[in-house]
Formats: structure tokens, C-alpha cells, sequence
């Protein structure tokens, strides 16, 4: 089997990826091990999404910055619960609207008014917030998006349609209930 | 309500802040020491990521054709031979030769029912002590060195059925030569006062890297089990 890695080209994207590396790594071991429970799987998951990194390096500006520390978590967010899932074998609900890794209100609630726009994006399932901030926050076109989830580009599509319902019917609760 | 994409452009940041601001910030993360396995690994990523863009693109060409060759053998070998033929050496090796590298994959078509175990060094120059070893996952690592900062270091890797190992050296403006060890072709690279031999036997890869003279380094290699 032929698995090549992807070689960084310019030494700009090569210095990113090193702060990268040093800023990050620490933080996507703790997301990976809060959701796998389990440090080898967890330092395996952050070892492929640091190869997903490469992959799209020239796409991120600046190594140490809000946008940045998102887009890594969201790897390797997704990559973790790709491997829960595939642990767990769960079949009882959606994938699109699995609650892993969402905070709870209360967590929310201290920081920011409850029955905001964002708070409403921050809280939908995983993968509808990953999609919704990695389109809208990241900037990544829905092609960029299926790269970097090993998803089609059809169903990052589909998936961003079926976030902005969610969002729609959250919002809409939140309204009423005031 | 309709959720329209000039309200996510507005709000997708302080979504993000929100979010983010439910993970621990950098100096709430918990240190965690990572396992060896994962920093030679990821030493490794770093290392070839350090490469000069001239360096990548002729890899990134060498692979495309070692991938290419090395179906073409495959496939002729397995059509060729019978399998007792086809047992006779577990690893496979392909060598590309560049201007400014020398490109070895080794290759592993054949389960082996040999235990990865730690290299057994017979021959240790006088005054080398280990100083540093790692174990792990069909990897080994061992340092010597002396007072003299004379060092050598020995890495074995185990090559698994359908796996592949790659080694890629430096070898512009060096010193090459082929020797016979243990009945397989060593190779031998020097450069900048350092010499690296490189061989395998039916399921590993051994790679020993040093500044001694290649004499030293070749008792060293042979007296390797």
C-alpha cells in the first residue's frame, strides 16, 4: 500500500506548520483524549490530523490565531469521533446530529447571552457547527471542506443545507419561548 | 426564520469564540508527556517536512516511480516464480539513485512468523556505552557514545506483510559503496565525516549512522543479530 505524505513546499508553510505543532499540540490531544478516553488512539488521531494539517497548510494565514486553533480542534474533533463511531458502532441516531463534544448551556450560559445567533451555532451537534464554522468562520469552499473531512463534497453540501434548518428551528424556538 | 449566509458570515466568529472558549486555553491544557512512539513519529513527519523544495520534488518523482517499478516487479516476480522461490527473501528492496539523494524502499510481500526482538549488538567499540534506547511497535533505537563524542546509533524496523519502510539519504557529493553482509547487499553512504550502512535480513531493516571510521562501523554491523 502507498500511502505518500504530502511534502510542504515553501519554508513559510514549513515554519507554520513547526508553531503549529508546538502551540496545538498539547490541546488536540486533549480534545481527542476527552472524546476517545484512551491516550494511544488519541495520540494516533492527533498524529493523522497533524498529516491533515500538511494538506491544507498553505490555506491557513497565521499559525497562532483564533481561526487557526478552531480549524485544528475541528480535525481533530472529527477525526476522534470518526474513530468513536467506529468504536461504538452506534446506529440509534444521525450521525449529522450526534451530541459529542457539545457544551452544555450552562457552560455557554456563563459566558455569553443565552439566545444569541452564535450561542445557537456553538450548540448545534457537532457536525453541523464544524461544517457552519469551517465554511463561515475558516472560509474553506465546500470542496475544501470534503478534503479536509474525508467527506464527498455532495454531502458537505447537504449537511451545511440540513445545519442552517437546525439553526433555523432553534432560532425560532428561542423566539417564541420569549 | 431562514437562516441566510450573511447572517453566518456575521455571527460564524463569536460562534467560533464561544466555542473555543469551552476548550481549555493554552495554559489550562493539561501537559501530557507523549508516548515515544508518537514523538519519533512525529519527529520523523518534522524532519522530512524540513526537506528543501528541490529535495521534495525529486522525492515526490522518485516516489512515482518507485510506485510504478515496484507494481512491475511485483507483479513479474509473482507471475515468475513459484512460492518457494518467492520465500527465499521476505524483504524486497528497491534503490533509486539520484544527483542529491539515494531513495531505498523496502518491501514485505510474505507474512513472517519472526518475533521482533532488540538488535543484539556483539561488538561494542571500547568506551561506547548505551546512552539512549526506545522499543516499541516493530521499532528499535539504540545510541552509544564515548567521552570523545564518538557516537553510533542503530535503528532496526520491522517490515510487515504489505508494508513498506523508506529510507531516503543524503547522498550528493558522497562516498557510495555496496558490501555483502550476512548474505545480503549492504549499502554505504559517507558524508561530512559521518557513515551510514544500511541493510535487512528476511523481515527487518537495520540502519546504523556514525562518525567512527567504516572499519569500526563494519565490526560494529557484523557483529549485529
Amino acid at each position: 500500500m502507498f500511502v505518500y505524505l504530502t511534502l510542504i513546499e515553501s519554508d513559510a508553510d514549513r515554519s507554520k506548520f513547526e508553531t503549529i505543532y508546538t502551540e496545538y499540540k498539547n490541546l488536540m490531544f486533549y480534545i481527542a483524549n476527552r472524546i476517545l478516553s484512551d491516550n494511544k488512539d488519541s495520540e494516533d488521531i492527533v498524529h493523522d490530523a497533524f498529516l491533515q494539517v500538511i494538506e491544507i497548510i498553505d490555506k491557513i494565514e497565521v499559525a497562532k490565531c483564533p481561526k487557526t486553533r478552531n480549524l485544528v480542534v475541528i480535525i481533530v474533533e472529527r477525526k476522534a469521533i470518526d474513530l468513536y463511531r467506529k468504536r461504538k458502532r452506534r446506529t440509534m441516531i444521525s450521525f449529522d446530529e450526534e451530541m459529542i463534544n457539545v457544551p452544555n448551556s450552562f457552560e455557554l450560559d456563563s459566558v455569553t447571552e443565552r439566545l444569541s445567533v452564535a450561542n445557537a451555532i456553538a450548540m448545534l451537534p457537532t457536525t453541523y457547527r464544524e461544517l457552519l464554522l469551517l465554511k463561515y468562520d475558516v472560509g474553506l469552499s465546500e470542496k475544501e471542506i470534503a478534503e479536509v473531512l474525508s467527506i464527498t463534497e455532495a454531502n458537505v453540501h447537504k449537511t451545511i443545507q440540513r445545519a442552517k434548518k437546525k439553526l433555523g428551528q432553534i432560532l425560532d424556538e428561542q423566539e417564541a419561548d420569549n | 426564520m431562514t437562516v441566510s449566509d450573511e447572517i453566518l458570515y456575521s455571527y460564524a466568529s463569536a460562534a467560533r469564540d464561544l466555542w473555543l472558549s469551552t476548550t481549555p486555553q493554552k495554559e489550562q491544557v493539561p501537559e501530557h508527556h507523549f508516548s515515544m512512539r508518537f514523538e519519533r513519529r512525529m519527529k520523523k513527519l518534522l524532519r522530512e517536512q524540513r526537506r528543501s523544495p528541490q529535495a521534495n520534488r525529486v522525492i515526490r518523482r522518485t516516489r512515482q516511480a518507485v510506485a510504478v517499478l515496484l507494481i512491475a516487479f511485483v507483479v513479474t516476480f509473482s507471475a515468475a516464480m513459484t512460492v518457494d522461490a518467492f520465500r527465499e527473501r521476505v524483504i524486497k528492496v528497491v534503490v533509486q539513485v539520484f544527483h542529491e539523494l539515494t531513495d531505498y524502499r523496502f518491501t514485505s510481500h510474505e507474512a513472517t512468523n519472526t518475533l521482533f526482538s532488540v538488535a543484539e549488538i556483539g561488538y561494542v567499540p571500547h568506551g561506547m556505552i548505551k546512552t539512549h534506547e526506545e522499543f516499541m511497535d516493530g521499532h528499535a533505537y539504540a545510541l552509544y557514545e564515548n567521552d570523545d563524542g564518538e557516537f553510533f546509533e542503530l535503528t532496526k524496523e520491522q517490515v510487515l506483510s504489505g508494508d513498506s519502510y523508506q529510507m531516503i539519504l543524503d547522498t550528493e557529493l558522497s562516498e557510495y559503496k555496496e558490501f555483502d553482509l550476512h548474505g545480503n547487499p549492504a549499502y554505504n553512504n559517507e558524508k561530512n565525516g559521518n557513515s551510514t550502512i544500511l541493510w535487512y535480513d528476511e523481515s527487518c531493516v537495520y540502519t546504523l549512522f556514525s562518525n567512527l571510521s567504516l572499519e569500526e562501523l563494519k565490526e560494529v554491523a557484523s557483529s549485529i543479530k
